[in-house]
């Protein structure tokens, strides 16, 4: 088979999808005004976990660790984070 | 120089770093002491403003390393790429980059790819909202008409190739965490990333898959996207990567030859 | 768009789906513009969805009106983007720089109040005014340091930007409050230098005592010298509308929901005690 003839042949299988509508699309509307849950806070949003924001202050002064001391402590383990890298 | 920019430069080093502030101090009234203290107290806003926002884009990887980790991971980045703009729902691009050569993460090497997802899912979660293309992108076309054909996506569409499983890394952790286990940290994997109506997916591509949508995403015509496609993989079938891409709502238009 | 002396809350992220469900009586939301320069996605859907229902006041972050830096043409435009989609009641931002050789440190921060200053950030209000087409409300600030070199107090300088622009005031009573505190002034003679006529929106927010004096959280109730100043300003006349801002340990709706109806009802009562109000 030339490389023309399977060219064809594959797209045959894709051609053969251009007759179908998305039927989800009717859908999405009616879905999308259930999903507000969705939206993300904005970063330019006040409420974080140290409670600081640009419209208001930090009530803490700042006090730099300058030393790097930390170890992953979240779901890293679990990762496969404290292995060595595989070998690749 | 204007002094409103000397001041504003002053005020700004010791924001920066406490070595700062010994020069900013002779521009304020009142108590030196007092207001030392108080620059910290601007100095610690203006960390923590850009440490929730790293953290805001980069939820999975907070979550791979911890909160205080990442915390400091994220200081870290702020003091070599600090935001340049009043809104830092754009701040953090550099993050992925950052951790690629950060001594600090070498024992979680997959952490700057998961962080490249995260930032396109980001960019994905507030891109336009467009109306993909159903099946009738495909109507009455025939396989020369086709195989010419250049491909269009609708906005937020990302692709990411990865040496890690990073869409199983994503996945296990937006779903339930139990769910951890059974990631093949030596398996590659490609990521393919989507709006489905507001909402943000994102899924593992076959490498030819990924090769075929990587080649169309480049402006490359079908036919040339195929061959590249059938280089990975020479069994590979177009017919079920297209019908994938019609049903998740991947595709927005497609340029024929006559239009380009 | 006239909101006399309606009362609003903050939209944020853990309220949507409640507010936009069950749409409690408000005379506005406001939002943080900065939070929906977006091309599209949920967070600008919601917005739209309540703008259906409210009148929408857009309260700026990052334009940065003071900064020696040029204005970011850029951010305007998306602010310009929004306020095209949005068509808010009120668009307004704060009286501080934020960023200096391209360095952005996203804080609202306080800079002397010199004729040199006072020019600059005139002719930016005017730019943005020009380029949205409708006047900006500018924010007196909490500012926790002042400057041996400022040659007039805030109050005078907000007082000559707006004979200079035509901008309107965003009367931050908390912020007011802090600031009189925090340097041993009083409030209500603070208040008294404002350019009162001008005032578009007035806020009144919580605040945290420290040991470094008091620091504008919006984290708490309003206090009752706050809950004062409201009742004088509107013993004087002011009808703008007030918004209850609320950020840090955001309460439940129904907490926000009666802190609003207490700014209202402090409000009303006040103007009719002076005679702006007919009662009811």
């Amino acid at each position: 088979m030339n490389k023309s003839v399977a060219l064809h042949a594959a797209l045959a299988s894709v051609l053969a999808l251009g007759v179908v509508a998305n039927p989800v699309l009717a859908e999405d509307k009616a879905a999308k005004e259930k999903c507000f849950g969705v939206a993300k806070k904005g970063a330019n949003d006040c409420a974080t976990a140290n409670g600081s924001h640009s419209c208001a202050g930090q009530a803490k002064a700042d006090n730099d660790p300058n030393e790097w001391k930390l170890v992953p402590a979240g779901t890293c383990e679990k990762m496969g984070g404290k292995m060595a890298a595989p070998g690749r | 120089m204007s002094a409103l920019r000397e001041v504003q430069r002053r005020f700004g080093a010791a924001l920066t770093d406490a070595a700062g502030e010994a020069d900013a101090l002779p521009l304020l009234a009142g108590d030196p002491a007092r207001n030392r203290a108080l620059l910290s107290v601007y100095r610690a806003t203006a960390v923590a403003n850009a440490i929730a926002a790293v953290r805001l884009a980069f939820p999975v990887c907070a979550q791979i390393t911890g909160d205080d980790f990442f915390d400091a991971l994220a200081r870290r980045f702020r003091d070599s790429s600090p935001s340049t703009e009043g809104d830092l729902n754009r701040y953090g691009a550099g993050f992925p980059a950052f951790l690629d050569g950060f001594e600090p993460i070498r024992a979680l090497p997959y952490l700057p790819d998961v962080a490249r997802l995260e930032w396109a899912i980001h960019q994905a979660s507030t891109a336009a909202d467009a109306e993909p293309a159903d099946g009738r992108l495909l109507a009455g076309l025939d396989a020369d008409a086709l195989a010419r054909a250049r491909l269009r996506f609708v906005p937020g569409f990302a692709l990411m190739s990865s040496g890690w499983p990073v869409a199983d890394i994503w996945l296990r952790h937006t779903e339930e965490a139990d769910a951890l286990a059974g990631i093949d940290l030596t398996q590659a994997q490609c990521a393919v990333v989507w709006r489905e109506g507001w909402r943000v997916r994102v899924a593992a591509l076959a490498p030819a898959a990924c090769a075929l949508w990587q080649a169309l995403y480049g402006r490359t015509s079908v036919a040339g996207a195929w061959a590249t496609a059938c280089a990975v993989d020479p069994a590979f079938d177009p017919g079920p990567a297209f019908a994938q891409a019609l049903d998740a709502g991947w595709l927005h238009s497609i340029d024929l030859e006559e239009d380009l | 768009m006239n909101l006399d002396l309606a009362t609003g809350i903050g939209l944020r992220q853990p309220h949507y789906a409640q507010l936009l469900a069950e749409r409690p009586p408000l005379g506005f939301v406001e939002v943080h513009s900065e939070n929906f320069f977006h091309a599209g996605g949920a967070s600008l859907g919601v917005l739209e969805r309540a703008r259906a229902h409210y009148p929408v006041s857009l309260h700026g972050v990052g334009l940065a009106l003071a900064s020696a830096d040029g204005g970011d043409a850029a951010h305007v435009d998306r602010l310009a983007a929004l306020v095209e989609r949005i068509d808010p009641a009120r668009v307004s931002e704060h009286l501080c720089w934020g960023r200096i050789d391209g360095r952005h440190f996203n804080d609202l921060l306080p800079f002397p109040y010199t004729a040199e200053a006072l020019s600059l950030v005139a002719a930016r209000v005017s730019a943005v005014q020009d380029r949205l087409k409708r006047p900006l409300l500018v924010e007196n600030l909490s500012a926790y340091v002042r400057f041996r070199d400022s040659e007039m107090s805030e109050a005078d300088f907000l007082s000559e930007l707006v004979c200079l622009t035509g901008c309107g005031l965003l009367l931050d009573l908390n912020n007011l409050y802090v600031n009189a505190c925090n340097f041993g002034e009083d409030a209500f003679d603070a208040l008294a230098r404002l350019p009162m006529h001008a005032v578009g929106e007035i806020h009144v927010a919580g605040h945290a005592q420290t040991e470094y004096g008091l620091i504008d959280t919006h984290g708490s109730r309003v206090c009752d010298a706050v809950w004062a100043l409201l009742r004088a300003v509107r013993a004087a006349g002011v009808r703008a509308p007030v918004l209850v801002e609320w950020d840090t340990d955001l309460p439940s709706l129904d907490l926000l929901l009666d802190e609003a109806t207490r700014a209202g009802d402090a409000g009303r009562v006040a103007a009719r005690e002076a005679g702006h109000v007919r009662a009811a």
